[in-house]
């Protein structure tokens, strides 16, 4: 059938009361159920490599090597690294995208539906690709996740894992940009009737600035494994042309927009989230806007900030550009207080877990600045101040901004609420885990532990640190479990959401809860960004106010 | 003949700069998040009034970050281009070339240090079971000219507050200064994983007063 203008009421492909059966929601063609499907594929990859950090932290609670030999460590955070960068937060993103944003630009589908599947599918294929280097006799690629040169190459790593990570990662990141595609298509075509494009909401606005990086990005990391897989099987590609440099320049060049990429959208949902808990619509909204747009156009020409020590790049020139991300982010963080000023705070967890990005995140942002200046990054670079500068930008940003996007459309989703008391206690035991784990990594990075290393001398006194460290990492796992026990719960006992469970502001919250096929029966009027929040301001109910066209 | 100051001093001013001023936005930010969702918590249905916007102070503050920036990168340049580091080579920028500083030529191989020394004729190789020890003079310019035979490496010296890479194809150089006289034990580190036993690839530092170091290259030699 013809997604494009099928009309609003048309019966739902499986009739009510009934489960969707597995087939069904794999095959689907309705947006929501491809967000779905890619969010749980994206979940299953995160606990997968979750557990890979347990057992690494474990493992560097002492000194020596207790539970795991050398090899294995070295292959638990190259699939560790790999899983949690390319095939958790970039799915992640996309399933959120492909959910909300037809949506919230009030559409009765995405467009494109078949290629969003297929790269759902893809994601997916390629993820247990990369995995199934475990089954092979050497097991999996063991070079790190960004597979540097010549150290990835054939001589050095002959195995099977290492050209199943290099398919898996072409092949899932081809996913992540056919996913990407229809988004941008949905957000340039199917906008509703006077949803013009500064009336879309922040996270769509979000959405549009991440998708113009992975525009950018991503053709370049597909086309660079592609060369990879054929300087390893066929002929000398990368020795041709310029060796190990060409390599990581190619690869920073995806590697450092996809960072923010896994970054901008959960900007957009806590600052939709921190809007709607504060009962007040975002402030400074064009300026928030425009400051995510510079911010991808300035995170195309910082990616030799990775390659201060290697004596091949201009550092001043990047120094600069890195160091100027800090205005474009000091805007988002001045706009999150300022929507906060003075507003009707309720503290419910999707509230809660956008204000655990808030101060976490901003560790991660600061640590950047430091990381940015080469004279910092010589002491630095490749150390533990590294991993617990990013795990700060990952964790506290892209993990925490998830959390407060899946607590805050949980019930759009699934028509019932998660519990706030074990919502409560999984974003406490988060927060508190992100401190044990990744404080103690700055100070023991700085007194010079390396990063990706199976083993420390016992005679430096970091033992104590690390299993800080460690005992933070236990923490974390105690949180997702937390985690599972609401979703579980909530199928069964969880209070049923109704359409607007939280007074919210934009067009997903007129829907029912789980939303038709088509999304909407009706919408109301759009006159600005929070359409929902205007019509309270009039004293009328968003819910049966009828303004625009049905889509 | 040293300029004043080591890449340690130079690199600590800097980073005591850096500090204070992300301690003081971190303290500013939280203070102000925790306060506002403490002070502003309600359960009123009421919408509260107020600005969605202020574009001249959203402006000022965009100019006050934009100087903030500024003065960080201008730190950064100054002790970029700082005595230390300008004798160094750093990026793209090649280093000043100093006749006095003792030039010592390293291979990296996995996964082990080869340090040579061309003007004393003496060869230190590092076996499977040994750490080899890079031994240098005190308070004079050593110029470490790197290079790997296999995958890439780099050799970072925590206590010195530097690092740099080493290739195999092309030469990387570090220009460095030892102040402090004695044994640095595992003081160099292998910090570009390269396989295997990367976290073993470390070298210890011996540093001896320039008398003590010429007595020790003549017996090496010998």
């Amino acid at each position: 059938m013809s997604s494009v203008s099928a009309p609003a009421a048309a019966p739902a492909l499986v009739p009510a009361g009934r489960r969707a059966t597995f087939v069904e929601l794999l095959s689907s063609t309705d947006h929501k159920r491809i967000g779905v499907l890619t969010l749980a594929t994206a979940l299953g990859f995160f606990f997968a490599a979750g557990a890979l950090a347990l057992v690494m932290r474990t493992e560097l609670a002492r000194s020596g090597m207790q539970i795991v030999d050398r090899e294995t460590y070295n292959q638990l955070f190259t699939i560790h690294g790999t899983t949690m960068i390319l095939l958790f937060a970039p799915p992640a993103v996309m399933a959120v995208g492909t959910y909300l944003v037809p949506l919230q630009v009030g559409a009765a589908d995405i467009v494109w539906p078949r290629l969003s599947l297929l790269g759902s599918w893809l994601i997916l294929l390629g993820g247990l690709t990369v995995w199934s280097g475990f089954l092979t006799e050497n097991g999996p690629a063991d070079f790190a996740w960004f597979a540097f040169l010549p150290l990835s190459d054939a001589a050095s790593s002959p195995w099977d894992g290492a050209d199943l990570w290099v398919l898996g990662v072409a092949l899932s990141q081809l996913g992540v940009l056919l996913m990407g595609i229809p988004i941008m298509a949905t957000i340039v075509r199917r906008r509703a009737p006077g949803m013009t494009l500064l009336r879309m909401p922040l996270f769509t606005w979000s959405m549009v600035a991440t998708l113009l990086m992975v525009l950018v990005a991503w053709p370049v990391v597909i086309a660079t494994m592609v060369l990879l897989f054929v300087d390893r099987n066929a002929a000398d590609v990368f020795t041709a042309g310029g060796g190990s440099i060409t390599y990581q320049n190619l690869f920073w060049f995806f590697g450092h927009p996809l960072v923010y990429v896994v970054f901008f959208p959960l900007v957009g949902a806590v600052g939709e989230v921190i809007a709607t808990f504060s009962r007040k619509r975002f402030f400074g909204f064009e300026v928030t806007v425009l400051a995510q747009l510079l911010f991808a156009a300035l995170s195309t020409s910082v990616w030799s900030h990775h390659m201060f020590t290697t004596q091949s790049v201009d550092n001043k020139f990047f120094s600069l550009t890195t160091t100027a991300i800090a205005v474009p982010a000091g805007v988002e963080y001045f706009a999150f207080l300022a929507t906060m000023w003075r507003g009707r705070i309720r503290l419910a967890t999707p509230m809660l877990f956008a204000l655990g990005f808030v101060i976490l995140f901003l560790i991660g942002g600061l640590s950047g600045i430091f990381v940015a200046s080469p004279p910092l990054d010589y002491h630095v670079h490749d150390s533990y101040v590294v991993v617990a500068h990013f795990h700060y930008t990952l964790f506290g940003g892209t993990v925490f901004g998830l959390f407060a996007a899946i607590y805050y459309w949980y019930p759009k989703v699934t028509g019932r609420r998660l519990g706030e008391a074990l919502g409560r206690w999984q974003c406490g035991l988060m927060f508190v885990g992100a401190l044990l784990t990744f404080v103690p990594m700055f100070l023991l990075g700085f007194d010079g532990m390396a990063r990706q290393i199976a083993d420390y001398p016992g005679w430096r006194d970091w033992e104590t640190l690390n299993t800080i460290a460690t005992i933070g990492a236990w923490t974390l796992a105690a949180a997702f479990v937390l985690f599972v026990v609401n979703v579980l719960r909530s199928r069964r006992l969880g209070e049923p959401a109704g359409p607007d469970p939280w007074d919210g502001q934009t067009l997903e919250w007129v829907a029912s809860s789980p939303p038709a096929r088509h999304n909407f029966g009706h919408l109301p009027p759009i006159a600005s960004y929070a359409p929902l929040h205007d019509l309270r301001e009039q004293g009328r109910d968003p819910l049966t106010t009828v303004g625009g066209a049905p889509a | 003949m040293l300029a004043a100051g080591t890449i340690r001093d130079e690199f600590s001013e800097l980073f005591d700069v850096y500090t204070w001023i992300a301690i003081g936005i971190f303290a500013l930010v939280v203070v102000l998040t925790v306060t506002f969702a403490v002070v502003f918590r309600s359960s009123g249905d009421e919408l509260p009034k107020g600005r969605h916007k202020n574009m001249p102070l959203e402006l000022s503050y965009v100019a006050l970050l934009a100087c903030v920036v500024g003065l960080l990168v201008y730190l950064t340049y100054s002790t970029m281009d700082s005595g230390p580091y300008e004798a160094t080579a750093q990026g793209g920028q090649p280093a000043e070339v100093d006749p006095h500083a003792l030039p010592i030529d390293v291979t990296a191989s996995r996964w082990n240090w080869r340090f040579s020394y061309p003007q004393q004729g003496v060869v230190v190789q590092g076996t499977g079971g040994r750490t080899p020890t890079l031994t240098v003079p005190q308070n004079r310019r050593v110029t470490l000219r790197m290079r790997s035979t296999d995958v890439i490496h780099a050799i970072w010296i925590p206590e010195l507050r530097f690092k740099q890479d080493v290739f195999p194809g092309f030469t990387t150089t570090m220009t460095v200064v030892f102040p402090n006289a004695g044994l640095m034990r595992e003081g160099g580190e292998c910090n570009q994983f390269c396989g295997l036993h990367h976290a073993d690839m470390d070298f210890d530092i011996d540093v001896l007063p320039a008398g003590q170091f010429d007595r020790w290259a003549t017996e090496a030699a010998a």
